[in-house]
């Protein structure tokens, strides 16, 4: 049943509100949970006609059945047997380090990175830089018009023309919460009453007026009722400033009742704070139309802050899986989303700003379709010619590098898996994975043929289905892999910054074979065999091997923590703990896996370490980073002690 | 305050249909249901012992699901789906009733195909099959429901 058969009750509501002239003018508006807006009469019910793949709830049944079947293909991959000559991969890391950027000139067309970005050659160190920690808060959110956004359609048409918004995909699956669109659709009777247009920014003052009396009347409500939820919706106001009715909606949304706040998993971790779902601190909601996502890998998009601008444009990025407009993975379905933030203080959550719609910045909260409603950021219609799109593209690991001659002067890459199929949990299995990468703050993507690595029984393209991403601070990026599903180990390959799109420039770690009775033996080192890359963790065998914790690793990160002065990898092992290795290089040797968070009822899983956390930047011991909870279907910050591990 | 008091009574009331929508109450765990999984407004149960028991999620999938009400399944086409792909047969726990299955496919990523439905006759068993890039299906009836393996 759609929202739009309780077009009547609303119509009261409407006049409840003292804005009976929406009503009296015989029309209000409904969401039809599909993006659709359907017509009715004031004070009287009426169903809507849409389209069944259209409207909400459940359709009008179709007897005749037309279904689409994904093609299957995994063509084998030539594997380069050429090997290069073994280096010793020896590290030393003073600082994290940030490109210069020049004065932003004003462009409307992308580079492509393959031909932008400067030859880099890799060497054993790195200049020491200095990372900027301006924090967000410290800028108003304002919208700063700077070059002209290029914003794909959903059909994926490249396009330097003006944006025009776009309906969103029409998936919806059943019925939207009953207190949302009561709410979002007073938000339309309001905007239509005191605003003829109301996406306009420019709200009368009357309207706000309204719009902060009812705000402040909740909060009074909740602040007796609950003064610790009062409290942290107060902040929520501040941050939210400027948005939409539909924002109001924040201080009467819950958070889950697990995990609690503060609470302690293991003398280390602890919940922080949701990032994702309907509630406060971020409602990504009401503000991007984000009910339920997962993943939420992050990195640095190395672009320093200009301090010209009201934005602070060094940001973290965070790339979601599989997300939904409602609750329990209903509503409407993108496969990715991205968002960016600017906050460095995680003791009180993550924040992620509002967005920016059609005036041309790139650094808003997400990437949008609409003013309230992010968009996916890797699209099928972007894959290259030939390639089978599966069920859905994920993004497992993200990196910038410096790419002085593009727009912001750097790049963001973003490997992703093209998911084939879904098995029982903890199964599935991929088509290839791939890299996108962006050359405006991930605002649009464009996916590199070169980069494709199909999921292939010949070859090691199979062990590196799922990505991690860490600098090596030596002109390499380091690239670790799993193989689809979460019953694998880790491998490590590493690439030139300068040719990380270009599948067959990587080399692959080896601890070396005593062939058969030498015949055929070879020393540890770096090979471009990909079938050559041995495990780097997360492979222990024999009986007591297999029970250890840390055995099989899915969904790793990993990043190099300057507290620590190691490489930290979290991921969740074959027990679905989320564990932590630390090594002194990027291929080992690892030490033992220590649990930070056992197996919670409900499924953890996609531990993403926070590249900003205290820790990484060698201000702290504290670690975060992010979790996905199934039974919930959201993203939480978590925190590490380490002096506690 | 006045206004907020009406605007939460309004607003409750508006509200109302749809939270009598919730599904309803699970059937009887009986000999016929042994072994299989439903799902109730507190997640995933499984019939054991002539009793349902709550079941850890992510839950795993079955090939056995007993519906009494409308009841949505992720097919292989979402990540830790119930049902698998194949050939599946409903059949009726009690008369009068009516099995129904309603399945959407993945077109592409983000893009789900319109409805499919299966419907077998009043009080009579459908066989049906789940397709590989199903993202959800939609089980109505009083039914049980069994993949054939």
């Amino acid at each position: 049943m759609g929202a739009a058969s309780y077009i009547g009750r609303v119509g009261v509501l409407a006049v409840a509100l003292g804005v009976g002239s929406a009503a009296g003018h015989g029309v209000a508006w409904a969401d039809d949970g599909a993006g659709h807006r359907t017509g009715g009469k004031g004070g009287q019910s009426s169903h809507s006609n849409t389209h069944p793949a259209r409207s909400a709830g459940p359709k009008a049944p179709r007897t005749k059945r037309s279904g689409t079947r994904t093609p299957a293909a995994a063509d084998p991959t030539t594997v380069t047997p050429a090997e290069s000559e073994p280096a010793a991969p020896i590290r030393t890391r003073k600082a994290r380090t940030r490109p210069e950027r020049k004065p932003v000139a004003a462009k409307s067309t992308t580079t492509d990175p393959t031909t932008a970005i400067q030859s880099v050659t890799p060497t054993t160190a790195r200049a020491p830089k200095t990372r900027s920690t301006t924090k967000v808060t410290a800028k108003p959110l304002a919208a700063v018009a700077t070059t002209a956004a290029v914003i794909p359609s959903p059909t994926g048409a490249d396009t330097a023309a003006p944006p025009t918004p776009t309906t969103k995909p029409a998936t919806t699956v059943s019925a939207p919460n009953p207190v949302h669109t009561v709410v979002k659709i007073v938000g339309e009777v309001l905007n239509w009453a005191f605003n003829p247009t109301p996406r306009d920014p420019a709200h009368p003052t009357l309207a706000w007026t309204l719009l902060a009396f009812v705000r402040r009347e909740i909060d009074n409500l909740v602040a007796a009722l609950k003064p610790r939820h009062a409290e942290s919706t107060a902040g929520v106001a501040v941050d939210l400033t400027g948005l939409a009715l539909p924002a109001t909606a924040t201080t009467a949304a819950a958070q889950p009742s697990f995990p609690t706040p503060g609470q302690q998993f293991s003398s280390s971790t602890s919940f922080v704070s949701w990032i994702t779902g309907n509630f406060a601190p971020n409602d990504t909601y009401n503000r991007f139309g984000v009910w339920g996502t997962d993943v939420g890998t992050m990195w640095d998009n190395g672009i320093p802050d200009d301090p010209s601008t009201p934005i602070n444009e060094h940001q973290i990025l965070i790339a979601f899986g599989d997300t939904f407009g409602g609750a329990n993975q209903t509503g409407t379905w993108r496969s990715n989303v991205l968002a960016r933030t600017s906050d460095t203080n995680f003791a009180d959550g993550l924040t992620i700003p509002a967005g920016q719609w059609l005036n041309g910045n790139m650094f808003g909260g997400m990437p949008l379709w609409q003013s309230n409603y992010a968009r996916q950021i890797i699209l099928p219609e972007r894959l290259p010619a030939g390639l089978p799109t599966g069920v859905t593209l994920i993004p497992t690991a993200g990196i910038s590098v410096p790419t002085p001659d593009t727009q912001f002067g750097a790049t963001q890459y973003l490997s992703f898996m093209s998911v084939k199929q879904w098995g029982s949990a903890g199964q599935w299995s991929t088509n290839y994975s791939g890299i996108a990468y962006s050359v405006d703050n991930g605002e649009n993507w464009s996916i590199a043929p070169s980069s494709i690595r199909q999921n292939s029984p010949f070859g090691g393209n199979k062990n590196f289905q799922q990505s991690a991403f860490v600098s090596g601070g030596d002109g390499y990026v380091y690239a670790y892999g799993t193989p689809n599903g979460r019953g694998g180990s880790a491998y490590l390959s590493r690439v030139a910054e300068s040719d990380i799109l270009d599948a067959s420039k990587y080399e692959y770690y080896s601890k070396g074979s005593s062939g058969f009775f030498g015949i055929g033996a070879y020393k540890a080192g770096w090979y471009k065999d990909s079938s050559k890359a041995t495990t780097v963790f997360g492979h222990d065998t024999g009986a007591c091997g297999v029970a250890k914790a840390g055995n099989h690793v899915s969904e790793l990160s990993v990043q190099y923590n300057s507290t620590l002065g190691k490489y930290v990898t979290l991921y969740c092992d074959q027990f679905n703990n989320v564990v932590m290795r630390t090594s002194d290089t990027p291929q080992g040797k690892w030490s033992a896996a220590t649990v930070l968070m056992p197996q919670q009822n409900g499924g953890i899983y996609a531990p993403m370490l926070n590249p900003w956390s205290p820790s990484m930047l060698g201000t702290g011991t504290d670690l975060y980073w992010n979790l996905s909870l199934w039974s919930q279907y959201d993203v939480m910050l978590m925190k590490t002690d380490l002096t506690k591990v | 305050m006045l206004r907020l008091f009406v605007v939460i009574a309004a607003a409750a009331w508006a509200a109302a249909p749809l939270a009598n929508a919730a599904p309803t109450a699970i059937g009887p765990c009986t000999s016929a249901t042994d072994g299989a999984m439903t799902l109730s407004a507190d997640g995933p149960q499984r019939c054991q012992g002539g009793q349902w028991q709550q079941v850890d999620q992510p839950a795993p999938a079955s090939d056995t699901w007993a519906s009494f009400d409308a009841m949505t399944l992720h097919g292989q086409g979402m990540q830790n789906p119930g049902v698998l792909a194949g050939q599946w047969t409903a059949t009726p726990l009690s008369t009068p009733t009516r099995c129904r299955a309603e399945q959407r496919t993945v077109i592409a990523p983000g893009t789900l195909s319109t409805p499919m439905v299966d419907q077998g006759p009043p009080d009579a068993a459908l066989t049906f099959r789940v397709l590989p890039t199903a993202f959800y299906v939609q089980f109505s009836g009083n039914c049980l429901w069994v993949r054939q393996t």
